[in-house]
C-alpha cells in the first residue's frame, strides 16, 4: 500500500495578510491545499491520502475537503504534531492501527504548501523507496550558503558542490520508519525537538537516497511567494 | 489541477509552462505514455518552417502522435488507469469529412500539441486500447494512411492490382503496410532511395531503387509519401510509370511549390488526390487493424528506430536532435 501524508500542520505565521493558516488559502481558484492534493489523488500508485492539520482547523479541513473531487480515492484528515518530524510520526501511529503496516507499505509525506509537486517526482519517489528504503527530495542550491552561528559573524562557506536545497516529497518504507521511530521513542529522542527528520534517520545510520527536485517544487511562506506561485499560473487555461 | 506544458518558443528552444487545467463532465483527464515524433513537429523544432509561419504558431506545444493513461473520466465512463490513443483533431462543425473543415483545429500545427505532463480531452478525442503497447503510437500515422485508402477507394476507376509507394521514410513504410493488411493479393512496390531503409520494407513485392527501374515495371495507382524536395522527382516519376486512369494519392509534405507535368495528367487521365491528417473514425479503424492484425502490430514494431525516455527538459532536446539521425521514428516514453 503506498499512502501519502500531506503535511499541513502548519499555522502559517508568515502570511501576515491572512488569519487563517497559509495552505488554505486561495491560489487562483482553489486553495493552496487542494492543488497539492490534486497531483496524489491522480496518481494512480497512491492509494490512500492522509491530510495532517492543525487540531483547531481539523473540522474546517474536513468541511472545505467535501467541496472538492477525490475521483473515488480514500482520504481522512488527521491532527499533526508541532512540527514535520512529529507529524510523520503521527502518520505512522495511526496507518499501524487503523491498517497495520505490511512489509511494502510506503509513505511519500508532502508538504501541503508545494503545490507545484509533479507526477514525476512522485513516481521517482515510490520507485527510489522501492528499491533503498527512503528518499529525500534534493535541488542544487544557486546561491552559495554560509555558516553563521550568531547571524553577524561568517563561520564557514561549505563547499558549494556539495550543497543540496531540501524540498518535499520525504519518502520511507514504513516498515523502517516504524522501525526507526521506536528505536528513538525507546532511547528518548523528543520528536517534537527535531524539526527535520532526515538528520536523526542518518544519526541512527539508515540510508536515505536523492531524487532531483524542481526548482518551481517551491514552498508557499510567504506573501511574496504566493504572488510568485499566482504569477506561474496565469498562464491561457488548458 | 496544476499541469504543466513544454512549448517551444522559438527553434531548438522550449520552455515549460505551469498553468490550472480546466476540466468538465465530458473530459477525460490523460497523461501521455508514449509519443512519436513527426517530421512535421521535426520542422517546428528545427526552424524550417518559414519565419511568418514560426512567428504565428510559436509558442506551440509540439507532438501529435500519443498515447495516454487515463488518470480520471469525469463523466466515469472510462477506468482509470486505462490505456487510451489521443487524436489530436479538434473538430469544427461542418458537413465536409472533419479534417478538412477549414475551422478544425489540429495539435502541434497551430494548437498546442501533447507535449505536457497531464491534460484534459473531450472523450471522443481518447480511444481506449487494449494495453500499453508502444505500436499504438503509431495509430496517428496510420489512420493517416487507413485515411487515403478510403479516400482512394471511393474514387478509383481501375482495378487494385498493383500500387507503388513513393517514399521510403516512415509514412512510406506504414502506407505499404496498410496497403499490405487492406489489400493482402495486391502487388505493393516500394520506391526509394536508400538501401538500408528500403530493406525494412520486407512485406513488401519488390523494394525498387529509384534510380534503377524495371523497364516493365507499371503500377495501377500511386501513393507520393516523400515530401519536400524530393516529391517533384517522386511525381515525375509516377506519371511515367502509372497506368492510364489510375489515381495518384499525395501525402508528402511540401515547403515549397513544385512543378507537375499537367500535359501526362490529362494525357493518362489520371486522379489526384489530396491527403491531408485524418479524423476520429479513421483513428479507430487504425486502432481496431492494430488489435486485430498480429501482423500489422508486429511490423509496426520495427518502424522504430529509438525509444527515448523522457525524465528532464534536455532528455526532450536530446530526443529532437536524436531524431534526426534515425531513418525512422523516434518514440519518446513520457516520463515528465
Amino acid at each position: 500500500m503506498i499512502y501519502a501524508g500531506i503535511l499541513a500542520a502548519g499555522i502559517g505565521t508568515r502570511m501576515h495578510r491572512q488569519d487563517m493558516p497559509k495552505q488554505f488559502l486561495p491560489l487562483g481558484e482553489k486553495p493552496i491545499l487542494i492543488h497539492t492534493l490534486e497531483q496524489f489523488i491522480v496518481n494512480q500508485k497512491i492509494e490512500k491520502i492522509l491530510i495532517i492539520v492543525p487540531d483547531e482547523w481539523k473540522l474546517y479541513a474536513e468541511d472545505m475537503l467535501l467541496q472538492y473531487d477525490f475521483m473515488g480515492k480514500e482520504y481522512v484528515v488527521i491532527s499533526g504534531g508541532v512540527n514535520k518530524t512529529e507529524s510523520i510520526g503521527t502518520s505512522v501511529d495511526y496507518i499501524d492501527e487503523m491498517w497495520q503496516i505490511k512489509e511494502n507499505d510506503i509513505l511519500i509525506a508532502h508538504d501541503a504548501i508545494r503545490p507545484f509537486i509533479t507526477q514525476r517526482l512522485i513516481d521517482e519517489h515510490i520507485e527510489t523507496v522501492k528499491k533503498y528504503g527512503a528518499a529525500n527530495t534534493a535541488m542544487v542550491t544557486n546561491d552559495a550558503i554560509l555558516v553563521s552561528k550568531n547571524g553577524t559573524l561568517l563561520d564557514e562557506v561549505p563547499n558549494h558542490q556539495h550543497l543540496y536545497a531540501e524540498q518535499t516529497p520525504q519518502s520511507y518504507s514504513l516498515v523502517k520508519l516504524k522501525e526507526f521511530l521506536k528505536k528513538i521513542k525507546d532511547r528518548g529522542v523528543p520528536l517534537h525537538n527535531e524539526n527535520e527528520l532526515p538528520r536523526l534517520w542518518l544519526k541512527e545510520k539508515y540510508e536515505m537516497r536523492l531524487v532531483r527536485g524542481e526548482y518551481f517544487n517551491m514552498k508557499i511562506i510567504n506573501p511574496y511567494d504566493l504572488e510568485v506561485a499566482e504569477a506561474l499560473l496565469k498562464e491561457r487555461s488548458a | 489541477m496544476i499541469g504543466r506544458i513544454y512549448r517551444l518558443i522559438d527553434a531548438k528552444r522550449i520552455e515549460m509552462k505551469q498553468r490550472e487545467i480546466k476540466c468538465s463532465d465530458d473530459s477525460v483527464l490523460v497523461k501521455p505514455s508514449y509519443m512519436a515524433i513527426c517530421a512535421a513537429d521535426q520542422r517546428y523544432y528545427l526552424g524550417k518552417r518559414k519565419k511568418e509561419i514560426m512567428r504565428e504558431k510559436l509558442p506551440m506545444a509540439l507532438i501529435h502522435e500519443a498515447t495516454g493513461t487515463v488518470l480520471h473520466d469525469y463523466g466515469g465512463q472510462l477506468e482509470n488507469g486505462k490505456k487510451v490513443v489521443l487524436v489530436p483533431l479538434e473538430a469544427a462543425e461542418g458537413k465536409e469529412k472533419a479534417n478538412y473543415r477549414t475551422n478544425s483545429k489540429f495539435a502541434s500545427s497551430g494548437n498546442d500539441g501533447f507535449m505536457r505532463d497531464m491534460f484534459a480531452l473531450p472523450r471522443n478525442r481518447v480511444i481506449p486500447v487494449k494495453n500499453d503497447s508502444v505500436v499504438y503510437v503509431f495509430s496517428e500515422i496510420l489512420s493517416v494512411a487507413l485515411s487515403a485508402i478510403s479516400v482512394f477507394e471511393s474514387t478509383r476507376r481501375t482495378n487494385p492490382n498493383a500500387f507503388g509507394v513513393w517514399g521510403d521514410g516512415s509514412m512510406g513504410f506504414v502506407m505499404c503496410l496498410a496497403l499490405r493488411c487492406k489489400y493482402p493479393d495486391a502487388k505493393i512496390y516500394s520506391f526509394g532511395k536508400t538501401v538500408r531503409k528500403s530493406r525494412k520494407f520486407s512485406f513488401v513485392t519488390k523494394t525498387v531503387y529509384i534510380d534503377n527501374v524495371p523497364p516493365d515495371l507499371v503500377v495501377d495507382h500511386a501513393f507520393e509519401c516523400v515530401g519536400d524536395a524530393g516529391s517533384e522527382i517522386a511525381i515525375r516519376q509516377i506519371l511515367k510509370l502509372i497506368l492510364p486512369q489510375g489515381t495518384i494519392s499525395l501525402l508528402g509534405v511540401n515547403e515549397d511549390a513544385v512543378l507537375v507535368n499537367t500535359r501526362k495528367i490529362l494525357e493518362k487521365g489520371l486522379i489526384i488526390i489530396g491527403n491531408s491528417r485524418s479524423d476520429e473514425a479513421d483513428f479507430r479503424e487504425a486502432v481496431k487493424l492494430i488489435q486485430e492484425n498480429e501482423l500489422c502490430k508486429k511490423y509496426l514494431r520495427i518502424l522504430i528506430s529509438e525509444i527515448i525516455e523522457v525524465k528532464t527538459e534536455d532528455d526532450i532536446y536530446h530526443a529532437f536532435d536524436q531524431d534526426v539521425l534515425n531513418d525512422f521514428k523516434t518514440v519518446i516514453k513520457w516520463a515528465l
